[in-house]
């Protein structure tokens, strides 16, 4: 009896690895993926004759499934308008926790199997992705990417170090200061973008106003991490230049200028997004928050309800742009022509994007959309400004784009040094030298003098 | 004479009244907040149910199937849990009770992969479930429970103690086979141990977030605990829908504590030789 429970599951042990064994020396990943390639292919050829015979304009008929990961949920707005458009076409949509994206997309891709057809890839490690090579070059013949109506910075960004185009955005990120119009009034004799813009032209004017506002018992900034948005823009080179780290003299400034904030108790003393800092928005004691345009979109908006027409946006001392969300497609991708399909409605089409930017408020990556959109009405919530003239100005007036694949962690190992150090838990060079130590820790190949 | 027990008595009350409170808080506060909206999550201390329940489950809806999560998580966490029990339990018998070659090497192996933080080995355990083929489903979450090393070691040692060679004999002479004595035998006499671990097992199993997110490619496949995380989402707080996710997460766990808690206590008395 023990022998047979014995012979039973050595048989089963040995049968499964002999299973397995099988499995790694036939590569099951290519066959599946040829399957699908072929039958794509098959597709494919019947809509290339389609296409050749009727020129742009009326869509060729598309069908299959597209996969898309995102780290958020804004693509699937998209998806209905789409679908009239390519009612044939399945969208899958996976949105992965931003957090977690990186981790979840390196396996994937690194085997092949399994990746989606198009995945997006967030401001943080954008630059990561565009020169890792994942993402396909979107002037190649089958795309054709048509860009002088995309905003520069959104094209900058999306093109890797040999000049190849792999990602575009739906959406850009111009920033503001989002102030208090009846806190201004109170405390600054005037509640005018421009008066107040003019106030705020340099950081020790910021400075000083946030000790008028004090004296009123008014908390100028939320949180002083927020001024990090803009203060990232004001450098005069990207965190890394040939593989060794730059510290801009501006992220010094920065630094004294976050332990002023901390020390005399001019923000709220806590985080972005914890539960005050959102609360803020209906505070009587906040006067600013530095957000870019998704600030006022997810922050401000949604949560002003006794402040509505009580906020305004103006220049802070530099314009800037900060965060935004790109989308490549996928190189192997099996179903390329139903991903540019998408991603040209999502990011190129300016009408697309201008009943987008319409109903969700959200600044596009499309200066006609744009322009179209400021001239209508002002938003209720900051009084009748409309804040697509003030972002079209904005992006006019954007220094070069600064980007890096390392932004996400140094700009957090940063973050995380300067909190230290505006807190008093170290001085200033034991700070930095820990912020070196940091960087040198999460990327080793890094030249940090 | 008579007072001072009362006294003693009322302080001790009081006391486990007051530890009572500080542990059954907090969960009073998450099912509580589960019925606010978010901003009153953010700026108030809320005690009282709130009037966003609907408001908050249609949001959760809206991002993902929370049920569905609830039923992944299910399939995958129960039979982990048994297979982690059960083959534990053996393996353990082994280590404890029978002299082979190579025992020690052995169980060297199984104390050495306890150490092994999971996320050293992810890359590679990604990299083993695709030549497998088994991504996107529920066995490279469930298979492990054949092996898992801490209880293993956990009731080895409870074996070691409250079986005693004698009786296994006796089983021998009378005609038991090895499997027989460990299946009437030895499990019912350890049943408290391995209560224990599966406790902790359902609940390790429960929450892993990492595993099935790098593992699982379909929305609908995916656990609570990677459901509870898209409902936040990228620059939104739906603080409300994730507190109520984490209610309905939470009542399993609470369910299993309940039900195993009362074997735990009747493991004090664990062994044989009484």
């Amino acid at each position: 009896m023990c022998k047979k429970i014995v012979i039973l599951i050595l048989t089963v042990v040995i049968g499964l690895t002999l299973i397995s064994c099988n499995k790694t020396t036939t590569p099951a990943a290519p066959t599946d993926k040829e399957k699908s390639t072929t039958s794509e292919k098959s597709t494919d050829d019947t809509s290339k004759t389609d296409n050749t015979s009727q020129p742009e304009k009326k869509p060729e008929i598309l069908s299959g499934t597209l996969e898309i990961w995102s780290s958020g949920e804004e693509l699937g707005r998209f998806v209905k308008g789409f679908n009239e458009i390519y009612p044939d076409i399945t969208i899958n949509i996976t949105v992965v926790p931003n957090a977690d994206f990186i981790a979840k997309l390196t396996p994937t891709l690194a085997s092949g199997q399994g990746a989606p057809d198009i995945f997006t890839g967030e401001s943080d490690y954008v630059k990561y992705l565009v020169e890792a090579g994942y993402w396909d070059d979107l002037r190649l013949e089958q795309y054709q990417a048509k860009t002088e109506d995309v905003w520069e910075y959104i094209v900058s960004v999306g093109t890797d170090a040999g000049g190849v185009l792999r990602a575009l955005s739906w959406q850009s990120s111009p920033g503001s200061i989002m102030y208090r119009r009846d806190l201004a009034l109170d405390a600054l004799g005037t509640d005018d973008p421009q008066e107040v813009g003019a106030m705020l032209a340099t950081n020790e004017e910021m400075l000083k106003v946030a000790e008028k506002l004090k004296a009123k018992d008014i908390k100028m900034f939320a949180s002083w991490q927020d001024i990090f948005n803009m203060q990232f823009s004001n450098r005069k080179q990207p965190w890394v230049v040939d593989d060794k780290l730059i510290i801009d003299d501006s992220m010094l400034e920065f630094m004294d200028m976050a332990k002023i904030i901390m020390e005399k108790g001019y923000d709220l003393g806590v985080d972005p997004w914890a539960p005050e800092w959102i609360a803020a928005v209906e505070s009587k004691d906040t006067f600013c928050y530095v957000l870019p345009s998704w600030g006022y979109q997810f922050v401000v908006k949604p949560g002003a309800n006794t402040t509505k027409g009580k906020w305004a946006m103006c220049q802070g001392p530099v314009p800037y742009v900060k965060g935004g969300t790109w989308l490549g497609i996928y190189k192997d991708s099996p179903n390329k022509k139903l991903a540019w399909a998408f991603l040209e409605y999502c990011c190129l089409n300016a009408k697309v994007l201008q009943d987008y930017g319409a109903e969700y408020g959200e600044f596009v990556s499309v200066k006609s959309a744009n322009h179209a959109l400021a001239k209508g009405e002002g938003e209720e919530v900051l009084g009748g400004q409309n804040p697509f003239v003030f972002y079209n100005e904005q992006m006019n007036k954007l220094p070069a784009d600064l980007m890096t694949g390392y932004d996400g962690t140094i700009n957090g190992a940063f973050l995380s040094t300067t909190k230290d150090y505006a807190t008093g838990v170290l001085d200033k060079d034991a700070a930095i030298a820990q912020f070196k130590e940091d960087v040198k820790n999460a990327y080793p190949d890094l030249t940090i003098e | 004479m008579n007072k001072k027990p009362t006294f003693s008595l009322a302080l001790m009350y009081g006391f486990l009244i007051i530890l009572l409170i500080v542990s059954l808080v907090p969960f009073y506060l998450m099912i509580i907040n589960g019925t606010h909206n978010s901003f009153d999550i953010v700026t108030k201390l809320n005690l009282l149910p709130g009037y966003s329940l609907k408001d908050n489950y249609l949001t959760m809806q809206s991002h993902v199937n929370i049920w569905r999560g609830f039923v992944n998580s299910l399939c995958i966490t129960i039979p982990y849990t048994l297979l982690s029990g059960y083959f534990g339990a053996m393996t353990a018998f082994g280590f404890a009770k029978y002299n082979f070659y190579g025992k020690k090497f052995l169980f060297g192996i199984v104390m050495a992969s306890m150490m092994i933080p999971t996320q050293v080995t992810l890359i590679g355990f990604y990299h083993l479930n695709l030549r497998l083929g088994l991504l996107n489903s529920y066995w490279p979450f469930i298979i492990p429970g054949l092996a898992n090393a801490t209880t293993v070691f956990f009731l080895r040692a409870i074996v070691v103690q409250s079986i005693s060679d004698n009786m296994l004999e006796a089983a021998r002479i009378e005609g038991c086979s090895e499997g027989y004595i460990f299946n009437h035998i030895v499990l019912p006499c350890i049943m408290p141990g391995v209560f224990t671990m599966s406790i902790f097992n359902f609940v390790a199993s429960w929450n892993n977030y990492i595993g099935p997110l790098i593992i699982m490619t379909r929305n609908e496949m995916y656990t609570m605990p990677v459901m509870i995380a898209m409902i936040k989402g990228l620059y939104l707080s739906n603080y409300g829908a994730m507190y109520l996710a984490i209610a309905i997460s939470v009542i399993p766990i609470i369910l299993v504590f309940c039900f195993f808690s009362k074997y735990i206590i009747n493991g004090l008395t664990v062994g044989v030789d009484k």
